[in-house]
């Protein structure tokens, strides 16, 4: 039902491509990350969610097909249904039935609960398209209340030596779970202007009640007092931070679990992921009960080679990965 | 083990020395003292012996997790932690049994030499037991560095702070034979306890390089006398009414590993000597590649002896008849070094006066098995650590090469995760022979650039080493070229480390087989 070829995952008899790396008519996007949602399709598969992030990101003259989950759409004889997947606003799986099998793509998922959208739908299917980011027995997500206290005092004690708190967090996602799990109460909170923008679409699915304000120069001559800013990554090291005078940082990632990763940043790391961990990885898996899994990103080969260990017949797409990083 | 944890996670999330210094200091305040010795212990880099290897451990975790080994394997090349590895793969748990430190120390200790299938029960019993960050502690106690980003001067400052003692005083009691009991933490923190000295020998006092130029340093050169450095071992003898003993620079002891040197002693007055030892030939020294030989070595064969005979150059006397010279001038503690008995010879200072003459002899230094020169205050006191502005060392321009990284390794600790560790070669017609190995002298940016192109020419697996295709080139600096069976192309380098990143090069263009070979016959 499904192949690989060089513009990326492809459905011969729907005659549309799931997450393309390179322009192609047809596109079914399942969240919207850069990495997923790329410029130039001719015509865009989504959520509408999806496609309201994508009009930002990528312009407002792009062709969109909104589908909300669980809604069908045929494409010639294959009917797409869209699910929740858990990792972001708008996220989704796309299942793939013909009437005689069902494939499932499940994008980027994560199988904990977040507040700021919909928890991830399981649906059974015979071929399981999955990634595998966090494919390692290491990846245990600690529970998200302990790591908001241990972000709640590490701001605390930034506030009472004189010190802003920067939070470093991808700009769409990661940022929006950290703002709603933030304490507003215990002081004055900013953002980065691309994180607003973003703050701006969950604003209008009801997924954040308080939008804190952009940062500026006037925000903090108002405050008065050392307050927390959540940041992308890439201002890391940038003029951007300069305006702040005395802060410390703390870096908002699946990859600060090593020790070594979070040293290395010389700041602060707090375990919070969108992707599944080892055991999500596994139970997803389990409910799916897939005949074929294929793996997509990161540790593809370690988890393909480990589901064919426990009797699950699994394929390593690490093609796909060489293209996209190209 | 619960204070412990916690002083070394808080710990890892600081990043600021003197707030890790305050974090283990108030930790050595309020811990017991059965624990706080083994606490210390650890975070000086020390261990009790390697309980068992480490693959055994990742075998156990892999048993008991019911996973495959592989796996475990998998994430500890991923991770480059064993202990955090294991920890890790447990989850997110709580301790069910409150274990102290220093039990499961003392039954660690018991079970030793306890036969495997023992020892693993023991293990796997207390991973079950312990919360996800004590296993983490627990599995540095069996073997393995705690890495916090705490030097052993940090741990001395804490420790220093918390009893109020000079951390100076607590490094020299901790020299020599230091053994991690209650007894002797007690003794090493006791403001009044004179320690007998015994064998050990005096913190090194150690020459800084030469910021700039000779000339902003040394104005007047009657103030200063310039000695070779040589290359070999720099050690420290001990000769006392006590007793022996030969300490290198890392204060491990070598005594045993030069019998011809502890022999001659008896004709040597009683003191603590500063200096060098040096495989020594017709009156020049060997290559340092010699005098390798006899490191790591538990025992000396006759024909090693013979083969390489080894003399100790002495610079200082830093004690002479049990009285402590160290405040003396040089010029006063160099005098105790006349009429010395072989194999003792002392290394004179140069008759070098002037910057014209320096500049000749180091030209000349690589044909003379010198690696530079130690430029000494004659009026400096014998301090100790790098302080700087009394001793100064000028060394030779090191050799390079441009080489492609063939092999790369994921680091450890801090670099986990990226490929810091490069083994490079030259070429040899159209194929690549390796020469050398390094891992120092890139900036974290640097490595991250490097692993970006890496990433695309991986090809081999071999264990946690993979191949690479030709796409990086390094100049590196290295101090002397050799022959060598250790490596494909029979040579050797001394102390290679990575000069530049050469991306402008194409691979073509490294150097080859040829060049280094004339660079060996120079």
């Amino acid at each position: 039902m499904l192949s690989l070829n060089h513009n990326g995952l492809y459905c011969d008899a729907g005659n549309f491509y799931i997450d393309p790396i390179r322009n192609v008519d047809c596109a079914v996007i399942t969240h919207g990350h850069a990495d997923h949602a790329r410029w130039g399709m001719g015509t865009y598969v989504a959520t509408p969610e999806t496609c309201d992030i994508m009009r930002v990101r990528l312009g407002q003259d792009i062709n969109t097909i909104s589908l909300k989950y669980h809604q069908a759409y045929s494409f010639n004889s294959i009917q797409v249904t869209l699910i929740p997947a858990g990792h972001i606003l708008g996220s989704a799986q796309v299942v793939i039935d013909d009437g005689s099998q069902r494939a499932i793509v499940t994008g980027d998922f994560k199988t904990d609960h977040d507040p700021t959208l919909d928890d991830i739908y399981y649906e059974s299917c015979d071929l399981l398209v999955m990634e595998t980011t966090f494919a390692l027995p290491i990846y245990h997500w600690p529970h998200i209340a302990s790591v908001f206290e241990s972000i709640h005092s590490f701001w605390n004690q930034n506030q009472s030596d004189g010190y802003h708190t920067v939070l470093y967090a991808y700009s769409l996602g990661k940022a929006q779970r950290l703002l709603a799990g933030l304490d507003s109460d215990l002081g004055p909170i900013a953002v980065h202007g691309a994180v607003s923008k973003m703050n701006d679409i969950y604003a209008k699915y009801n997924r954040l009640v308080t939008l804190p304000p952009k940062l500026t120069k006037d925000t903090l001559s108002n405050w008065g007092q050392p307050g927390l800013i959540v940041a992308p990554p890439g201002v890391i090291g940038s003029s951007w931070l300069k305006k702040l005078g005395r802060y410390r940082e703390g870096y908002v990632s699946g990859w600060m679990t090593s020790k070594g990763q979070a040293r290395r940043r010389n700041m602060r790391g707090f375990v919070i992921s969108d992707h599944a961990d080892w055991n999500g990885l596994n139970q997803l898996v389990k409910r799916a009960a897939p005949t074929q899994v294929w793996t997509m990103h990161g540790n593809t080969d370690i988890y393909a080679r480990y589901l064919n260990e426990q009797g699950i017949s699994a394929t390593s797409l690490s093609q796909l990965r060489l293209e996209r990083s190209e | 083990m619960k204070l412990f944890s916690m002083a070394l996670n808080a710990c890892l999330q600081e990043t600021k020395t003197n707030l890790k210094i305050k974090i283990l200091s108030d930790y050595f305040k309020v811990e017991s003292n059965a624990n706080r010795v083994i606490a210390f212990h650890l975070l000086m880099g020390e261990s009790f012996g390697r309980f068992c290897l480490g693959k055994w451990l990742r075998l156990w975790c892999a048993d008991v997790n019911g996973l495959p080994e592989w796996l475990i394997n998998e994430s500890y090349e991923s991770l480059g932690d064993n202990s955090e590895t294991i920890s890790l793969c447990f989850g997110q748990k709580l301790d069910s049994v409150i274990w102290e430190l220093s039990d499961l120390c003392s039954q660690m200790l018991a079970l030793k030499s306890a036969p495997i299938d023992q020892k693993r029960d023991w293990v796997v019993a207390r991973w079950q037991e312990l919360s996800t960050d004590h296993i983490y502690v627990f599995n540095k106690l069996l073997g393995g560095g705690i890495r916090i980003g705490a030097s052993k001067k940090t741990v001395l400052k804490a420790l220093g702070h918390a009893f109020d003692m000079d951390p100076q005083i607590l490094e020299q009691r901790l020299l020599g034979r230091w053994e991690p009991t209650c007894d002797a933490f007690n003794a090493l923190i006791d403001p009044n306890d004179e320690l007998g000295q015994g064998v050990s020998p005096f913190p090194f006092y150690l020459a800084s390089p030469l910021p700039g130029h000779v000339s902003d340093m040394v104005t007047d050169f009657q103030d200063w006398q310039v000695e070779p450095k040589w290359d070999g071992i720099r050690a420290q003898l001990v000769h006392r009414v006590e007793g022996v003993a030969l300490w290198s620079r890392g204060n491990d002891l070598i005594t045993d590993q030069f019998p011809e040197i502890i022999e001659g002693v008896s004709q040597l007055p009683y003191g603590v000597y500063d200096g060098e030892i040096l495989a020594w030939q017709n009156n020049a020294p060997l290559s340092f590649f010699h005098l390798q030989k006899r490191l790591n070595r538990k025992t000396i064969s006759q024909k090693l002896l013979k083969d390489t005979p080894c003399v100790m150059l002495l610079y200082d006397c830093l004690e002479s008849n049990a009285q402590d010279l160290r405040e003396e001038p040089l010029r006063i503690r160099v005098s105790k070094l006349t009429h010395l008995p072989p194999p003792f010879y002392q290394s004179k200072a140069l008759p070098i006066h002037d910057t014209v003459s320096l500049k000749k002899y180091i030209e000349n230094a690589r044909n003379a098995m010198v690696e530079g020169v130690i430029i000494k205050r004659l009026d400096s006191a014998y301090l100790s650590g790098r302080v700087r502005g009394h001793w100064w060392k000028l060394k030779v321009a090191p050799l390079t090469l441009d080489v492609v990284i063939m092999y790369v390794q994921k680091g450890r600790g801090i670099r986990s995760g990226l490929f810091t560790d490069y083994t490079f070669g030259v070429w040899d017609g159209d194929t690549l022979v390796p020469i050398g190995k390094a891992y120092s002298g890139l900036t974290n940016n640097e490595i991250r650039e490097i692993n970006g192109i890496l990433k695309g020419h991986l090809t081999d697996r071999f264990g946690p080493v993979r191949g690479v295709a030709p796409c990086v080139v390094l100049e590196v600096a290295f101090d002397d070229i050799q022959p060598s069976s250790r490596h494909k192309s029979g040579l050797a380098l001394r102390f290679p480390r990575i000069h530049r990143l050469r991306l402008d090069k194409p691979v073509s263009e490294a150097n080859t087989l040829a060049d280094a070979r004339l660079l060996c016959q120079r």
